[in-house]
């Protein structure tokens, strides 16, 4: 079963086309990433997963089925613009943001008490937000999105203005959260943050989807176009390369259109040469959006 | 030198080169004017100038005497009706507003019935009484019987002669030093809120940390209040103007007597400016201090009707001080800050403020802001890159404590 | 139902606030104490004899006819007390001197100009140690010729019996029987319309404005976002409305409270024949509910539209300009509560919470004109919840532009 269902949905904001004919479906149990740079249309798409904006076309399902009172309490949402009420105590505040999703009063009290534990807050429960630190506030920023046990989370940018201890910190969570079967939806620009994490992503661009699958088949998808190379002796020019730069004593080869990897290794073979080193260079998922992004004006 | 100016020009631009600026210059005579035009159409919509009438069963008022020729245009028309009935009739369909009737043994009792459906006006009762009056005494020759009949005006004046004060109302000239206190005190509220609160926004957009790394922070306050005091005065200024145009137009265009001809005391004006314009800088810096130390705009706006309620102590306490103007209140509140503006303005009207005083009081005020804006610094230094936390007066004041912190 | 939820948030988070406790609660507990303390120092035995026994106390002062009007003194003066200086440079030496406490100098041309000055150390004209009558009197006795009897007479020409044809149509009895200016014996019952109303902008301004902090503070706090991803905006505006409302009608209910014993404690000063029109509480309470849901419900949505708390001041004025406008009048208008101005302001939604009050207050508005004024108004407030649902979604919630007339204006016709 699927968690998110989003199909050929769009919507525009007087003459904006902020999202158009976005489709892609999450499923249950996966860490998904929605990728894009900034003003892709990202948060628009989350928002309409939320339900908080209505879709000018198309059809969004969540959790199986429409977005209701009772679907909004299964999920956790975390948005790019962190903000907790200010003026009154971390635990009231808390407490009160988790009665909204409908944990009964006594139930958030005691979950609290163990997150407030694991974060390192249990001291300052009874300040007032304001009084916290910034580090303290964006811990609570978590509590806040996962105390009433989402079966979905969705996390708008998730390391915008962390440490990199609270960055790791974010990074274990959702993996346990997964462990515990919930389903993740993440949305960044950062794409190197999300390479190791996410199962599947969907690469949007102005608002459209520009690439969608398994991350690891859309990296082979783009894959081949450059190999790593390293031999005892100097590495002479070979055809079909179109350059070379020397990266950690291993030289990149850029392939020339209609070359492939292997008839680089079986023109190197011919040279007889010491092969120290011959992998097939995976690009990041920044070269792929770069890439994707110009094929997609080219094309 | 230079970074001051480029501050103040700032804090200069920021105010007067937008629009709302309008606003803000035409806020105090709008306000003024929303207080006194419905007042002025409430009392013509109210007015009722409808005739009064009489019924004389006792015949004291058998062949009346008019009112003076030189009085009768201030009276309310006075109607004679021969019996209740008709008076009655008059009433009923509107054509005066109440009616008299004196009963047959008046002359013995003096008894006498008001008749109305609304309380006739003031000056429609008083009419009829100067008009009974007047025909009681039809025996004394017309100047002495009006002059007994109609009201005694009582002016008092101070022993030695400098001020008067005429029992209905001061005159323009003596009221203008509170008009003006008043004008510096909105000006002081105002401009010393929008500097503590512009602070508080710096503060809470990051905006601080790179001015902090820009320019001391003494320069930085002195900067802000040299621009705070350029936008009150041109403020000021403007207000003056409409002051004078809006005195000129009830005088000159719409006749109002009490307009005409200001004698104007220019001792007392420059007195209350004198005392005014250090209280003002003052003020500011107290408010810049508490925007350094403040966390949020939500809690600084309370704290513009708090300097107002120690403004206006001076006309709580107007009364004591109308009645011995040169008393140990008096005196005090002259030479307290923030009190001094008003409570000079107050005795200017009533005595002539001792030059002895308004100078001590400049220096007093002179002092505390130049206490205030030293303070100011040091609270800015170190409250300034501090957000959600509370700055306390003994981390100001005292070392220790500071350096524990930062 | 979360409605429920963010209701009792809201009020509890209301009623911990300082601010609210101390104007709510404090305000009118702390005057009722004041009030009690002084009528309980002013009944006691010894005071009330005190003032009854003590003999007025009066100063000697001098005068300086220069008009030659003055011949004798009545008798009623007592020996001593109004010295006649024959110029006045010696009378401003007895008074440096402290032998007179003041003087009067009758001008010449007194006959005809009728200004009397009087020289006084103190200027203040509303001094109440003044005793210029015994120079009225003097000046009077003079003028008709020495006679006591006509001075009297002229001093006091009517003993008047006053015929209130209105009241007693009413079935009125008497001028204080109602609140109202026609009362001049008693100031707290001439005012009473006026402090009725006075407190009723108090209180609708002060309420409806919890609203449109609490929305705005939200959207400066960045959690509208995670609220509108928990609740329906719809069910957000109305816990809040029913939660500050609460708030707010229990600070109501305080100063009425207050109020109704402050006019117990004091009941000994008040008039006989004075009560409390019987329908004021009951409208007063319709029209105090519809008033609130009115102006809450446009400041909610106004406030989905400001982005920050400090620009609610700004943004308030959109609500708060009609109304004040019908509370400027009203506080012009009490000496005629009843005329055609004010009554239309009464029958007019958005003043006539205020106004209608006002004037229900005298007691003398026709039955038909609240029920009228209650329907408009119940209309009204229909409306503005309308007008506050379109205004409080999602995209203006979550939009961080300042606010301005024109965004409104763009908000309304989306």
């Amino acid at each position: 079963m699927n968690a998110i269902e989003v199909s050929g949905v769009s919507k525009s904001f007087g003459d904006t086309k902020a999202v158009v004919d976005v489709s892609f479906e999450v499923a249950s149990g996966e860490i998904f990433g929605l990728l894009g740079p900034n003003g892709a249309g990202k948060t628009t798409t989350i928002r309409l997963i939320l339900d908080i904006f209505k879709p000018d076309r198309g059809s969004i399902s969540v959790l199986g089925g429409e977005m209701s009172e009772e679907t909004k309490d299964r999920i956790g949402y975390m948005p790019e613009e962190r903000g907790l009420y200010q003026d009154v105590s971390l635990e009231r505040c808390l407490i009160y943001l988790a009665r909204l999703k409908g944990v009964p009063a006594g139930e958030a009290k005691s979950r609290l008490q163990d997150y407030l534990d694991r974060f390192d807050l249990a001291q300052h429960r009874q300040k007032k937000v304001k009084e916290l630190s910034k580090g303290m506030q964006q811990k609570a920023q978590i509590i806040a999105t996962i105390l009433h046990r989402p079966d979905l989370v969705i996390i708008d940018e998730p390391f915008t203005s962390l440490d990199p201890i609270n960055t790791q910190m974010v990074k274990d969570l959702i993996r346990d959260l997964q462990r515990d079967g919930a389903t993740i939806l993440m949305s960044t620009h950062q794409m190197h943050q999300v390479e190791q994490m996410c199962d599947r992503i969907l690469l949007i661009n102005q608002g459209r989807n520009l690439l969608y699958g398994r991350l690891d088949a859309i990296r082979r998808q783009y894959a081949g176009e450059e190999v790593l190379v390293r031999t005892v002796e100097d590495l002479p020019i070979l055809k079909g390369v179109e350059s070379s730069v020397t990266v950690n004593g291993s030289a990149r080869l850029t392939l020339g259109p209609g070359e492939s990897p292997q008839s680089v290794l079986r023109r190197l073979m011919e040279y007889d040469l010491t092969l120290e080193k011959f992998e097939i260079a995976m690009p990041s998922l920044a070269e792929i959006f770069i890439r994707a992004v110009r094929e997609g004006q080219n094309g | 030198m230079n970074k001051v100016r480029l501050v103040a020009f700032e804090e200069i631009r920021r105010a007067v080169f937008r629009k709302s600026f309008i606003f803000v210059l035409l806020s105090m005579p709008l306000f003024i004017a929303m207080l006194v035009v419905p007042g002025i159409i409430m009392e013509s919509l109210s007015r009722n100038d409808l005739p009064i009438g009489y019924v004389d069963l006792s015949g004291v008022l058998e062949a009346p005497r008019p009112f003076p020729i030189e009085e009768s245009d201030h009276q309310i028309e006075i109607l004679a009706f021969p019996s209740r009935v008709e008076a009655s009739a008059a009433l009923e369909g509107g054509g005066i507003q109440a009616y008299y009737v004196l009963q047959a043994d008046y002359a013995e009792s003096r008894g006498a019935e008001l008749v109305f459906h609304e309380q006739p006006s003031s000056e429609a009762t008083r009419s009829f009484y100067d008009f009974l009056q007047l025909n009681l005494l039809d025996h004394l020759p017309e100047e002495v019987a009006w002059r007994a009949a109609d009201r005694i005006r009582i002016t008092i004046r101070n022993p030695d002669g400098t001020r008067l004060f005429p029992a209905s109302a001061p005159p323009l000239g003596s009221v203008l030093p509170i008009i003006l206190g008043l004008a510096v005190g909105g000006l002081l509220i105002t401009g010393a809120g929008s500097l503590m609160s512009g602070l508080v926004d710096e503060k809470s957009n990051r905006t601080i940390e790179v001015l902090t790394t820009s320019i001391s922070s003494s320069r930085m306050i002195t900067g802000k209040l040299l621009g705070i005091v350029t936008v009150s005065l041109i403020q000021l200024a403007f207000w003056i103007l409409i002051g004078i145009a809006a005195i000129w137009l009830a005088g000159s265009i719409f006749g109002v007597e009490w307009f005409k001809d200001p004698i104007i005391d220019w001792a007392s004006l420059i007195a209350v400016l004198a005392v005014a314009l250090p209280s003002f800088v003052f003020a500011s810096a107290v408010m810049f201090a508490l925007g350094a130390t403040i966390v949020d705009a939500q809690e600084g706006q309370a704290i513009g009707p708090m300097l107002f309620m120690v403004l206006i102590i001076p006309i709580y306490a107007l009364l004591a001080i109308a009645n011995d103007p040169h008393g140990g209140l008096a005196i005090s509140l002259s030479l307290l800050p923030l009190t001094s503006i008003l409570t000079i303005g107050i005795r200017s009207m009533l005595t002539v403020v001792p030059t002895w005083q308004i100078l001590a009081s400049m220096f007093i005020q002179i002092a505390c802001a130049l206490v205030a804006i030293w303070l100011a610094g040091k609270a800015y230094r170190l409250g300034m890159l501090r957000y959600g936390q509370r700055l306390r007066l003994g981390e100001i004041l005292g070392r220790r404590g500071a350096k524990a912190r930062t | 139902m979360k409605m429920l939820l963010v209701l009792k948030y809201e009020l509890i988070t209301l009623l911990r606030k300082p601010g609210y406790l101390i104007l709510a609660f404090g305000f009118p507990i702390v005057s009722l104490l004041v009030l009690a303390g002084i009528n309980l120092a002013r009944s006691g035995p010894q005071a009330q004899d005190l003032a009854d026994n003590e003999p007025q106390q009066l100063e000697v002062e001098g005068f300086v006819d220069r008009a030659g009007l003055i011949g004798e003194l009545p008798v009623e003066i007592p020996e001593g007390t109004l010295i006649e200086f024959p110029i006045e440079e010696q009378a401003r030496e007895a008074l440096s001197e402290e032998r007179i406490t003041a003087y009067y100098v009758v001008p010449s041309d007194y006959l005809a100009s009728g200004e009397l000055i009087y020289v006084h150390p103190s200027l203040n004209p509303l001094a109440t140690d003044r005793q210029d009558w015994i120079m009225r009197r003097t000046l009077l006795f003079n003028l008709v010729g020495a006679d006591a009897e006509l001075a009297d007479w002229i001093s006091d020409p009517v003993a008047l019996e006053e015929i209130d044809l209105s009241a007693l149509e009413a079935g009125l009895d008497g001028d204080c029987a109602r609140p109202g200016m026609d009362c001049e014996a008693n100031p707290w019952i001439g005012r009473m319309p006026m402090l009725v109303m006075v407190f009723f902008f108090i209180v609708l301004t002060n309420g409806s404005a919890l609203l449109i902090r609490s929305v705005s503070g939200e959207k400066q706090n960045r959690l509208i976002e995670i609220l509108a991803s928990s609740i329906d905006p719809l069910q957000l505006m109305a816990g809040k409305i029913l939660g500050l409302g609460i708030g707010t009608l229990l600070g109501f209910a305080a100063w009425v409270a207050a109020a109704v014993a402050a006019l117990r404690v004091s009941q000994p000063n008040l008039p006989v024949e004075f009560e409390v029109p019987g329908l004021l509480l009951p409208w007063a309470i319709v029209f105090f509910l519809l008033g609130f849901t009115l102006y809450a419900s446009l400041m909610a949505g106004i406030g989905a539209l400001v982005p920050n708390v400090k620009e609610t001041t700004k943004a308030s004025w959109i609500v708060m300009g009609p109304m004040l406008v019908g509370y400027m009048i009203g506080l012009f208008s009490i000496e005629r509560p009843n005329g055609a101005l004010m009554t239309a302001l009464s029958l007019f939604p958005v003043t006539s919470p205020l106004n209608m009050v006002q004037r229900l207050t005298t007691g003398q508005v026709p039955g038909w004109q609240p029920v009228l004024a209650a329907a408009l108004l119940g209309a009204a407030v229909f409306l503005a919840m309308k007008i506050a649902a379109r205004l409080f979604r999602a995209h203006h919630l979550l939009s961080g532009q300042p606010f301005s007339p024109k965004i409104l204006i763009g908000a309304l016709r989306d």
